[in-house]
């Protein structure tokens, strides 16, 4: 198992770096916009889905229960086969092996060492949107998302004030934006003495209001919400941030919005018991792709669609779970497969899971583990510094 | 001193061992002798200048026993040495935002239906676990400071004369001297506490200053208003 900190120093170092990066010179060339996309389905997700080949013979995995994506990988037929094949075109598996089978130790590791990971990464991305890092509907419940220098969690879980903040405000009895922010700053000034004598409760105050004021300060942007509420199959009226659907579109808005760092959580449904993506006893694989081929396959599959036909921005979406599966009972592994897609992904693996003896799922020896991951997607992000170190994954185009 | 405070103090004291260094002295710890009354009784308990065991630490042997989490990290790794008089303030949090719209009222002694701001309102929520600490995220003060600016608005703008404050004043255009009352006013109701001279100061001056470009009064007013009940001394406790 790896270990990781990271000091607040190197933090404020990357967001500067980033800050100055994202101020490009007038006549410099333009370059598409970054932004990361975190599906996590929490409780696990199976390493079938992504990486068939290597476990023959289990969870119902056969040749027929395969698809080549043309890259040299397969990927399971009935799940992560309904993706578009411009996704699994550039579709990466990236493999972790940090030896953690608990879910909050592991879901903890996997999103939070001395900092929060998406956070950091959220402040080393080049953006000039306030809005750094947005978690849509209610999120992995282990993990904390302590501010870090430069950026700080939203969480979004209904999409009418995100929509306020991003396009602007309709409602005639709203102040103008640049009242508002210029409450919000006395606000912050009166506040500033309790956020001082209360520094760990109340840090997400500060952030807020730096945040808030940032975003108010900017100019609004032109997001149809409307046509993005359709695209995922549902009225624009709809705005609460419950369904897998709604959330992929939250999502979406916060990218247009200019949100570098998305987190997804997605929800299992109730037809394999309660315990959700936990998928005990499952050797077969038929729970976990009953369920994702219920919930996940049509919502991921249109927003990969969508943020791949972008124009502005390349999005890189990363799925994953605390861990995968292991073949014997579908009990928790000490490791995981996670897949990546994006324009600026290599398609290639370096997640190819095996069955070691007693049904145990393990990753080649040399697997990078949890602080190489997030390297990987610093790159696809195109952070101006390294917040993780190197990343030893040659998975980037 | 309140009793919360006290009892605290006496748990700190028993809790370690060594000495105790405030701004009340140095304590002694429970390892050097009889326990002693953290507060000397001739210590007014209240209205003390400045916090009270602002560097309370303890100073004893560090642990020597450690516990290892399932992930091979030591438990007690990130433990911090927290000073008594720090982070006693939470994010305050309601069960709905209707609920939250009642709480409007109550602090602005004046009855709006909820109904109608529902659709701006969104509050922080409780966690489903209790370690995990409420946060305030940039929408959530987007949302209560546009809710606090209508409701204020509404408020100013009614012919109706509040329960809470005398609406006579707000209907002027501030001035310096009429700014600090209304704001000492507004603080000491949203928040039930007094505020400083320095948080007067700066919420008179904004008053007068910083919302001179605003069309009508009332809308100054409103938007002072909405500043102090989206502030940390209305949205935490």
């Amino acid at each position: 198992m790896s270990s990781f900190s990271m000091s607040r120093r190197a933090l404020l170092r990357a967001a500067a770096a980033a800050g100055v990066a994202s101020a490009l010179p007038v006549g410099a060339t333009p370059t598409r916009r970054r932004a990361i996309a975190l599906v996590v389905t929490r409780g696990g997700l199976n390493a079938f889905h992504s990486t068939p080949d290597t476990l023959m013979g289990h969870f119902g995995t056969t040749p027929d229960s395969m698809l080549p994506t043309g890259t040299g990988l397969f990927v399971d037929k009935a799940t992560f086969g309904a993706l578009p094949a411009a996704a699994l075109a550039r579709m990466a598996v990236v493999g972790v092996d940090h030896g953690i089978t608990a879910h909050a130790a592991a879901e903890t590791a996997m999103f939070t060492g001395s900092l929060s990971y998406p956070l950091a990464l959220a402040a080393a991305m080049s953006s000039e949107a306030a809005l750094r890092c947005a978690l849509v509907g209610n999120g992995p419940a282990f993990t904390t998302f302590a501010p870090v220098p430069g950026a700080s969690l939203t969480s979004v879980k209904d999409v009418r004030t995100a929509i306020d903040l991003l396009v602007g405000s309709t409602r005639a009895d709203d102040p103008s934006r640049a009242a508002m922010a210029k409450g919000l700053r006395l606000s912050y000034a009166l506040s500033k003495k309790t956020i001082e004598q209360n520094p760990r409760t109340l840090s997400s105050h500060a952030s807020g209001y730096d945040t808030i004021i940032g975003a108010l300060e900017r100019p609004t942007r032109p997001i149809d919400w409307a046509e993005i509420a359709t695209g995922y199959g549902f009225a624009p009226t709809t705005t609460e941030v419950v369904s897998n659907a709604s959330r992929f579109a939250a999502a979406e808005l916060a990218i247009r919005g200019g949100t570098p760092v998305v987190i997804i959580p997605v929800n299992p449904t109730p037809q394999c018991g309660e315990a959700g993506w936990d998928t005990h006893g499952d050797s077969s694989g038929a729970c976990a792709r009953a369920m994702f081929s219920a919930v996940v396959n049509q919502p991921l599959s249109k927003f990969l669609e969508r943020t791949f036909a972008m124009t502005d921005c390349d999005v890189t979406t990363a799925i994953f779970g605390e861990f995968s599966r292991d073949p014997y009972l579908s009990d928790h592994a000490r490791c995981l497969a996670a897949a990546v897609f994006g324009p600026n992904v290599k398609p290639g693996s370096t997640g190819r899971a095996f069955v070691r003896d007693g049904g145990k799922l393990a990753m080649p020896e040399g697997t990078p583990g949890i602080a190489q991951f997030w390297a990987l997607l610093a790159e696809l992000g195109a952070t101006a510094t390294h917040p993780f170190g190197t990343n030893p994954h040659a998975l980037v185009a | 001193m309140s009793r919360l405070a006290l009892l605290t103090a006496v748990v700190l004291v028993i809790g370690c061992k060594g000495t105790i260094v405030g701004p009340l002295g140095t304590l002694p710890g429970p390892g050097s002798g009889d326990l002693p009354d953290p507060v000397p009784h001739d210590v007014p308990t209240t209205n003390l200048p400045g916090p009270m065991f602002s560097a309370a630490l303890c100073e004893g042997a560090p642990p020597t026993r450690t516990f290892i989490s399932l992930a091979g990290d030591p438990l007690e790794a990130d433990r911090v040495n927290a000073s008594l008089d720090l982070d006693k303030r939470r994010t305050r949090t309601w069960e709905s935002t209707g609920l939250y719209i009642e709480d409007l009222n109550r602090l602005l002694g004046y009855y709006l239906a909820a109904n109608n701001f529902l659709h701006l309102a969104t509050v922080p929520v409780r966690p489903r676990y209790s370690y995990a600490e409420v946060q305030m995220g940039a929408l959530e003060l987007y949302s209560q400071f546009r809710v606090g600016y209508v409701v204020c608005h509404d408020l100013i703008d009614s012919p109706r004369e509040a329960k809470v404050f005398k609406l006579e004043p707000l209907r002027s255009a501030p001035t310096l001297d009429s700014a600090k009352a209304q704001c000492r006013n507004m603080m000491r109701q949203f928040w039930r506490e007094d505020p400083t001279a320095e948080q007067v100061d700066a919420c008179a001056t904004f008053a007068v200053e910083e919302t001179a470009d605003l069309p009508t009064v009332s809308e100054r007013w409103a938007l002072v208003c909405a500043s102090i009940l989206s502030s940390t001394g209305a949205t935490t406790q």
